[in-house]
This record gives structure tokens, C-alpha cells and sequence, in this order.
């Protein structure tokens, strides 16, 4: 998958690599997965978004749109991946949509404590999961309006 | 004394002849007159022989003044003859009968005396022995006053003299914080009349503080005094103490593997949640995508296998899905309040019914009394229950559900009564365990776990289920919750 990485509207964060392809595929029939950015842990993500590690010579731009966020991830879980989203000021407005299997209460509770937008849970029916998933891209890129900002280091 | 008595027995024919003589002028002719008391009050105080010799001077007397005593016996007149043998007889029977009397009373009094004195000697050597007795018990028995001082104890704590215990406020030999439970429960045993019990530390040998299990009790035929046991217990105390100490030490071991034991169950339901269910998806997705992407070549057997694939692994999801509240539902907190269970099965009941706008359901709800429990898990009942009887009325063209209420003693039995489907009751016990079904999919599609939902959230909330029913005449599903909720861990 090679697009622009500056200027990603969607920003997958899914280590399930079947799981990551329907959900694209979904959203591709919407035609809504042109600007998408699929990592794959959660490490991945945070450096993505922080322009560190890997993707340090990313070219600053606007942020993401909406991120996607499974909880279940390898090196750093999602709930802490969204901790760190929110606690830096450059990210800290971006939408953040759970998306996982999990059902577990407590999970729910704490996505929402630490600032998510959304929790959505995947649907093991594929007609409702690919509904569910373009519904979300649906939603987030075409109805949603978020902070219009720059990357700060723009304005420097 | 008793000489006194004598002089005064045989002195009293001569008084009741002085007597007699001077007022004989009024008693004329009755010679003997004055000489029967006399006579009468010598037997009574000198016993039969100073009552004769009254006699005897009596005569010689009434003789000497009364009568003329130079006649010769001979010449006495008979009538005084007949006088004289009747006072001789009276006196000498008086002697008789009064010495015989106290004869008697003498030998009485003094069996009385040495029953007294034997009696006397039988208490000393009693008192001599219970004392021992008391003494050699190694409780306290202490009398107490009705102003709580010490009357007697059966022996002091070493180091102490009963002198420097008699008499003293007997609250003051114990500790501080414990004085206010004494006296109650001396004030107690006091003003009932019955014995008390209360535990305390007091002063033992050599001012040491020492735990006491003690009794009070109100001395019989004594209202004022108490008596108090009191028994050392620190033995006991100590091992009660390492007692505790180990239950608790065990008590917290078990906590802790339970905690454990929890933590793993619930690590295991999440892998399960996240990890069982995402193969599913993807066999269902890419299933999808065969059918999408391949749909011109494939043939109509290929087309149908593929859906049998998919529709199986949704089927999978759903029971993980079930496997999973059910799970969720053991592990809950529980949190009980007043349930207004007529306007939670209305209100249930009108938010599964969104669902079956099509069909013609009759919903009869009698008033049902309210109950304390678990509001999220009875909700789950309900929902369970109502829904359950939606489904198994599915067939017919109308649907009766009824739902009532009958109150017992100690619990109140709900009902759910529908004109569904029904079931064997040779079944009835596997009706409530998990993924246990009486139907085939076909007919009423289900994963089997709403009745074992039902179960354990009735279960947890402290109360049972049972079922009844008949094939094709519906079926009732009680549930039975308690009056008074206690807290019910399975």
C-alpha cells in the first residue's frame, strides 16, 4: 500500500492483517480508503503520528481525519496508544474511533475515560461488519467536521 | 431461780390461807376455797412432789383454821369428810398430771438444746467444708454488694492481702475500658434477677492484667448481694487469637487465589472475546468475497457452500457471543435495590414487541409485587424470559403471554406463561443448563443459553427457577426471589 504519507485522511492501527483488509475493502466500495494509512502496532502508530522512528522524515502536514484504533495490539495496547494521542497537543483533537472485538465493559469504560470518540465493536457477520465499516468512513470523513488545524511545526 | 420457784410453790397454800382468812367472812362456808389454786399453781411450778405436799399442808391448814381440828377424825361431819376427800384427790391429781406435764416439757427443751447445739456444730463443719471448697476453686467467686463492694472473695491474686481487697470498689481492680460493661452487667443480674455473663481484663497475681470470663448472679434468698464467677481465659484468649490469626491468614491466601482465579478467567473470556471471534470474521469475509469477486464462475453448489460457510461461522460468533454474557453475568457486582418488577416486564415487554410489530401477541400483566435484587441482572431475566416467549409463540397464529405473581412467606414466585411451543417435560432438568436446546434450529433459532442466564442471575440474586410445560400447550417459567435479599455468591 503506497499513498502520500502527508496526507492521510484515515489512520488504520490493526496488527490482524485479515481484519485490516476487509475493513479496507469496506471502505473502499464507498470509495473512502484513498487516504488510508494501515500500521500495524501500536509503536507503528504512535511514530506515525509523531513523526518519530520510521517516520521521522515525514513530511509535516495535516493529521489524520479520524484514527482507527484496535485495542488488542503487539508492543503497546491500543488503550495506551489513545492515551498518548490524547495527551499530545499535536493529536490530542484528532477523532479516535475504537474498533475491536471486544465486548468487555471494563474496556468500553476506559476507551471512553481516556477520550475516545467512538467505540465500535466488529461484527463477526461480514454484511454487518462491512455496513459498519463504511458507515464509520461514512461518518467521519463526509459528515464529522473536526479541528481545521495545521501540524503546529507549520506555523513555527 | 429454781429455788425461787420452790419456796414459791410451797408458799402458796400458806398465802391462799392468809388470804382466805381474811376475807373469810365472804367466802364462809367454802373451806376450801382458795386452797385448789394453791395447790394448782405449786404442781404447775414444783412438779408432782411439791404439788402432794402443797396438798399436804393445804389440809393440815384448813384443819388448823377452817374447821375444828381438835374433832377426832371420827366425829368429822360428812359433808366435810366428802369436801375433804375431793380436795385430796384433785390435789394429788393435779401433782400427777402437771408433774407428768413438766417432766415433759423439761425433757423437750432439752432435746432442743442439743439439737441446737448438734446443729450448730453440723453448720460450722459445713461452712468449714464449702469454704474449703471455695477456696480450692481457681476461679474468683466474689460477693458483691448492691453498692458493688467486695464481701468476700474465695481467695485474692498473689501478691495481695484480703484486707487490702475487702470492702474496696471491686471496678476498680479492672481496666479502665472495661468498666462500663461490668457494671452493666452487674446492674443487670441486679434488676432482673438473672444470671449475666460479660468479659473483662482485671487485675491478676502481682498486678498483671488478665482477661476474665465472669457470671453474675443474684444470691438466692438474698436480693441485695451478687455473686460473680469470674475465669481466667487468657489461655483461651491467646489461642483464640492465633486461631483467628491463622483463619485470617488463611482467609486471605484463599482471597488471593480466588482474586487470581478471577483475574485468569476473565484474562481468558477477553482472549476469547478478541481471539476466537476475529478468525470468524475472517473466514466470514473472505467467504463474502468469494461470493463477490469469484460470483460469474462460480456454479450453484459452490455459491451454497459458501453461504453454509458463512452462515456457520456467524452461528459461531453469536454462541461465543452468549458463552460470553453468560461468563460476564458470574462475575458481575451486584448492586441491590427496590425493583418495581410490574413496570420492568411492561417496559420490556414493549421494547422486544418493537420487533414483532406483524404478529398478534395478547400480553396479560397482573400486579405483580415489587422486590429487592439486582436490577441489571432481573432486567436480564425478564428480557430473557419475555423474549423466550415471543420466540416459542412464533407458530401460532395468536400469542398468549401471561405474567403473574404469587406471594409465599419467605419469597415471591413469578410466573411467565405462554401458549407456545412447549416442551417434554421429561427434559425439564436440562432446560436450564448451557447450550442445552429442546428445538430444533429450524424451528426457533437459539444458541441455548438464555434459560442458563436466566438460572444464574435468578441464583445470584438469591432465589431459584423451575419450568413447566407440555408439547405444543406452552410452557410457565417461575422464578422464585427472596422476600429479604442477602447478598448470593455462587
Amino acid at each position: 500500500m503506497t499513498i502520500e504519507t502527508n496526507s492521510v485522511e484515515i489512520l488504520l492501527v490493526e496488527d490482524n492483517p485479515r481484519d485490516a483488509e476487509l475493513m479496507i475493502r469496506a471502505l473502499k466500495k464507498r470509495n473512502l480508503a484513498n487516504h488510508l494509512f494501515h500500521v500495524s502496532d501500536g509503536v507503528e502508530a504512535i511514530d506515525f503520528l509523531l513523526h518519530k522512528g520510521k517516520f521521522s522524515d515525514r513530511i509535516n502536514t495535516i493529521s489524520p481525519r479520524i484514527i482507527f484504533l484496535d485495542l488488542k495490539l503487539p508492543k503497546i495496547d491500543g488503550l495506551q496508544v489513545l492515551k498518548e494521542i490524547r495527551s499530545n497537543y499535536s493529536t490530542r483533537t484528532i477523532p479516535v474511533v475504537i474498533v475491536t472485538s471486544s465486548k468487555e465493559d471494563p474496556d468500553i469504560k476506559e476507551a471512553y475515560n481516556l477520550g475516545a470518540s467512538s467505540y465500535v465493536v466488529k461484527p463477526v457477520d461480514f454484511e454487518s461488519f462491512s455496513e459498519v465499516m463504511s458507515n464509520l468512513g461514512f461518518y467521519w470523513l463526509l459528515i464529522n467536521t473536526t479541528v481545521e488545524k495545521s501540524n503546529p511545526e507549520m506555523n513555527l | 431461780m429454781k429455788r425461787y420457784r420452790t419456796i414459791l410453790a410451797i408458799a402458796s397454800p400458806f398465802i391462799a390461807c392468809a388470804i382466805q382468812w381474811l376475807f373469810w367472812q365472804s367466802i364462809q362456808p367454802l373451806v376450801w376455797f382458795l386452797f385448789y389454786p394453791a395447790v394448782f399453781i405449786s404442781a404447775w411450778i414444783g412438779g408432782f412432789w411439791t404439788g402432794l405436799v402443797s396438798t399436804f399442808i393445804a389440809t393440815t391448814l384448813a384443819f388448823l383454821f377452817f374447821i375444828n381440828p381438835n374433832y377426832p377424825i371420827s366425829m368429822i361431819h360428812t359433808k366435810t369428810f366428802i369436801t375433804l376427800s375431793v380436795f385430796l384427790t384433785m390435789g394429788t391429781l393435779f401433782s400427777v398430771l402437771l408433774g407428768r406435764l413438766k417432766k415433759l416439757n423439761e425433757q423437750l427443751s432439752s432435746d432442743l438444746r442439743q439439737n441446737e447445739i448438734s446443729q450448730k456444730e453440723e453448720k460450722k463443719s459445713l461452712e468449714i467444708k464449702y469454704r474449703s471448697i471455695m477456696e480450692s476453686v481457681t476461679d474468683y467467686i466474689v460477693v458483691l454488694d448492691k453498692d458493688q463492694r467486695i464481701q468476700y472473695n474465695n481467695h485474692v491474686a498473689a501478691g495481695l492481702e484480703w484486707e487490702d481487697v475487702k470492702g474496696t470498689d471491686w471496678l476498680l481492680w479492672l481496666e479502665d475500658k472495661d468498666r462500663n460493661i461490668a457494671s452493666d452487667a452487674f446492674q443487670l443480674a441486679r434488676n432482673t434477677g438473672k444470671p449475666t455473663e460479660c468479659e473483662f481484663r482485671a487485675i491478676e497475681a502481682y498486678g498483671k492484667m488478665t482477661s476474665f470470663n465472669a457470671k453474675f448472679a443474684p444470691i438466692l434468698g438474698s436480693s441485695e448481694d451478687i455473686v460473680l464467677l469470674a475465669t481466667n481465659i487468657t489461655d483461651r484468649k491467646n489461642k483464640e487469637h492465633e486461631l483467628n490469626a491463622e483463619l485470617e491468614q488463611r482467609v486471605i491466601n484463599r482471597t488471593k487465589q480466588l482474586e487470581e482465579a478471577n483475574k485468569e478467567l476473565e484474562a481468558f473470556s477477553y482472549s476469547v472475546s478478541h481471539d476466537l471471534r476475529s478468525p470468524l470474521r475472517a473466514i466470514n469475509g473472505y467467504t463474502n468475497i468469494l461470493l463477490e469477486d469469484y460470483f460469474p464462475i462460480l456454479d450453484e453448489e459452490g455459491k451454497r457452500v459458501c453461504n453454509v460457510i458463512s452462515s456457520e461461522a456467524t452461528r459461531m460468533g453469536k454462541l461465543i457471543d452468549d458463552l460470553l454474557s453468560f461468563s460476564r453475568l458470574s462475575r458481575m457486582d451486584m448492586q441491590f435495590s427496590l425493583i418495581n418488577m410490574k413496570a420492568m416486564a411492561q417496559r420490556v415487554f414493549d421494547e422486544l414487541i418493537q420487533m414483532e410489530k406483524t404478529r398478534k401477541i395478547e400480553f396479560n400483566l397482573s400486579d405483580i409485587p415489587s422486590i429487592q435484587g439486582d436490577s441489571v441482572l432481573i432486567r436480564q431475566v425478564w428480557m430473557n424470559l419475555i423474549s423466550n416467549a415471543i420466540k416459542f409463540t412464533s407458530k401460532k397464529e395468536k400469542a398468549i403471554i401471561e405474567i403473574s405473581a404469587k406471594e409465599l412467606d419467605s419469597e415471591i414466585v413469578y410466573s411467565v406463561t405462554d401458549n407456545g411451543a412447549g416442551f417434554d417435560m421429561k427434559y425439564a432438568d436440562k432446560l436450564f443448563g448451557v447450550f442445552q436446546r429442546l428445538h430444533k434450529e429450524s424451528e426457533f433459532e437459539g444458541t441455548g443459553v438464555g434459560l442458563a442466564i436466566i438460572k444464574r442471575a435468578v441464583m445470584r440474586n438469591g432465589g431459584r427457577v423451575r419450568a413447566k410445560g407440555e408439547i405444543d400447550k406452552g410452557a410457565t417459567l417461575y422464578f422464585a426471589l427472596p422476600k429479604k435479599n442477602v447478598k448470593w455468591e455462587i
